[in-house]
């Protein structure tokens, strides 16, 4: 049954064989064992489905929901930009100014660089409009002389589209001669800024809440495997495997569960914009807007997938540098 | 190769598993490792192993201090012990050549020249045909044999053996020896930790004989030091 020694090379060369590896040959081992525990740590998840799918959908809920926030946030600033196109300014012009310095001021104005339009409104059209709207004539027709003074209209450029910019386009204004008084309905717009800034905070802080959450997750779910692999790891031990060989199965499998759950997300998101998208252009065109609902890019998209995975690679570190330590052959 | 200089080691609990054990095995010697349970046989294959290290005392592994090796070193002394297990330390998720192939997978050896090595190993043990078989499914006298063949696939300097005939029959137990007795011919340092003594009367080889964690004879067999301690 059992053969003699015969077949055995000499003592002296049994030692040196052991040491003979030359560097090249110990990185290919190196870089062999990344992609063995690439692909079988994906394997290992693949064989237990049911379970796998559980932990990824924990992993794709947490991170699809500050994501679907961040995109609603995304189409509500889209939605702002399109009504801050139709901001207007009204310049008073002194009801005495002469037509003169009227034309001077709305010729210069009509140059600044902010400026998209700019519209006269006389004080006579100004006082028919009015009779139109009020159906006040009787009692404009009683007085003596038109009390409406000359208006400019001027509708900024797109560019404009914070309060600063523009209350300095209305500094500007004022500063003009002749020029009584500029309004400008900001109030709306400085609200729904800012409650812009509050939501995107928010978010944020959700989004790093969460990312805590998939962290621990995949944290737990590793230390459970390494639980179920403890022998393995004993073994491994004892045959002269270091803590890097031992980790890199466990790392590979928290990269996979942060990469499966980021993918699974996405397209949870995807399912999610094109089941709005039908009634949200429906809306849009009730209000005459040509507003579409915005979806993530493919880049975003990938960002978040292989952010998920450093994730789930940070969590099974976590696991595994907390755990790994504690089994040691005995 | 293997040198212990005084060595004693005391567990945290108290007691004391080793006093004062001094002995030399030099390369290539086979020596057998004898005493009651307890008597700190397995306590002496840990210092080599470093799975423990000595509480005072010196133990030199091929002219290197244990004491001075830090951690993160430890695996790369034991790729070059060769270790074989009462209770096998076999891995049931994998065949049998994955289970003798590991020590090879550690050490980073490229796959063709992992075959060759793992068969060799395996023809030497006398399963070249079971290879592809779980260790389950296998006897204990083969699992023992599986054993061997993964603690010499890597070619080590030294081969320890914790009670490696301890549930077979003298049959078994006898091919075992006598598969420790090549690898030594061979220029293994060879220490078997038993307390199969007819085995160790047989085969008048040097015996480091423990009692109570002191080592008490150190020569041939003697009868009356294990008998009577």
């Amino acid at each position: 049954m059992m053969k003699s020694t015969d077949t055995s090379p000499p003592a002296k060369s049994r030692g040196a064989k052991q040491t003979q590896q030359t560097l090249s040959q110990v990185a290919s081992a190196w870089f062999e064992h990344h992609k063995d525990s690439f692909n079988d740590s994906l394997r290992r998840l693949l064989a237990t489905p049911l379970q796998s799918l559980l932990t990824w959908l924990v992993v794709a809920i947490s991170l699809a929901l500050p994501a679907t926030l961040f995109l609603v946030l995304e189409n509500v600033q889209q939605l702002g930009q399109g009504w801050r196109g139709n901001t207007q300014i009204s310049v008073f012009l002194e009801p005495k100014a002469r037509d003169g310095a009227v034309q001077k001021v709305r010729a210069r104005v009509a140059e600044y660089d902010d400026v998209e339009n700019i519209e006269l409104v006389s004080p006579k059209a100004a006082l028919a409009e009015f009779e139109r709207h009020s159906g006040l004539g009787d009692v404009l027709d009683s007085l003596d002389d038109n009390p409406l003074p000359t208006v400019l209209i001027v509708t900024p450029k797109a560019s404009i589209d914070t309060p600063e910019k523009l209350t300095q386009l209305r500094e500007q204004l004022i500063a003009e001669p002749v020029v009584e008084h500029v309004q400008l309905d900001m109030g709306w717009l400085r609200r729904l800024y800012e409650i812009l800034v509050l939501a995107e905070r928010l978010v944020m802080a959700l989004a790093g809440l969460l990312a805590l959450g998939v962290l621990l997750v995949v944290g737990n779910t590793i230390r459970l495997a390494i639980e179920n692999r403890r022998d393995e790891i004993v073994v491994v031990k004892l045959v002269g495997g270091t803590d890097g060989f031992v980790r890199r199965p466990f790392l590979y499998t928290g990269w996979w569960y942060g990469v499966g759950g980021g993918v699974l997300a996405m397209l949870l998101l995807a399912i999610g914009t094109l089941w709005l998208s039908g009634p949200v252009s429906t809306l849009a065109t009730l209000y005459r807007s040509e507003y579409q609902l915005t979806g993530l890019d493919l880049q975003l998209a990938f960002i978040i997938i292989a952010g998920a995975g450093v994730l789930g690679w940070l969590g099974a570190w976590l696991a595994v540098s907390r755990h790994l330590s504690h089994i040691q052959p005995r | 190769m293997i040198h212990f200089d005084n060595v004693s080691k005391r567990y945290s609990e108290g007691h004391d598993a080793l006093l004062g054990v001094n002995f030399e095995l030099a390369l290539g010697e086979l020596a057998f490792l004898t005493g009651h349970s307890g008597a700190g046989k397995s306590t002496l294959l840990k210092l080599i192993m470093l799975m423990e290290r000595p509480s005072r005392g010196q133990v030199l592994i091929g002219g290197k201090h244990l004491g001075r090796m830090r951690n993160h070193q430890i695996p790369y002394l034991r790729r070059q012990i060769g270790v074989v297990f009462q209770n096998h330390q076999l891995l049931f998720d994998r065949t049998v050549f994955d289970n003798v192939a590991l020590p090879l997978q550690i050490s980073g050896y490229p796959a063709k020249e992992m075959g060759r090595r793992v068969r060799a190993a395996l023809d030497k043990v006398g399963l070249l045909h079971k290879e592809t078989d779980n260790p389950l499914s296998l006897s204990g006298g083969e699992q023992q044999r599986v054993g061997i063949a993964r603690a010499v696939v890597n070619k080590p300097k030294i081969l320890l053996a914790d009670e490696p005939t301890g549930n077979l029959d003298p049959a078994l137990s006898a091919e075992i020896i006598q598969l420790f007795q090549d690898f030594n011919q061979v220029g293994v340092t060879v220490l078997i930790a038993t307390h199969d003594i007819a085995l160790i009367q047989q085969l008048g080889r040097r015996v480091l004989t423990l009692a109570g964690g002191r080592l008490l004879g150190d020569g041939d067999f003697v009868h009356d030091s294990v008998a009577n301690p």
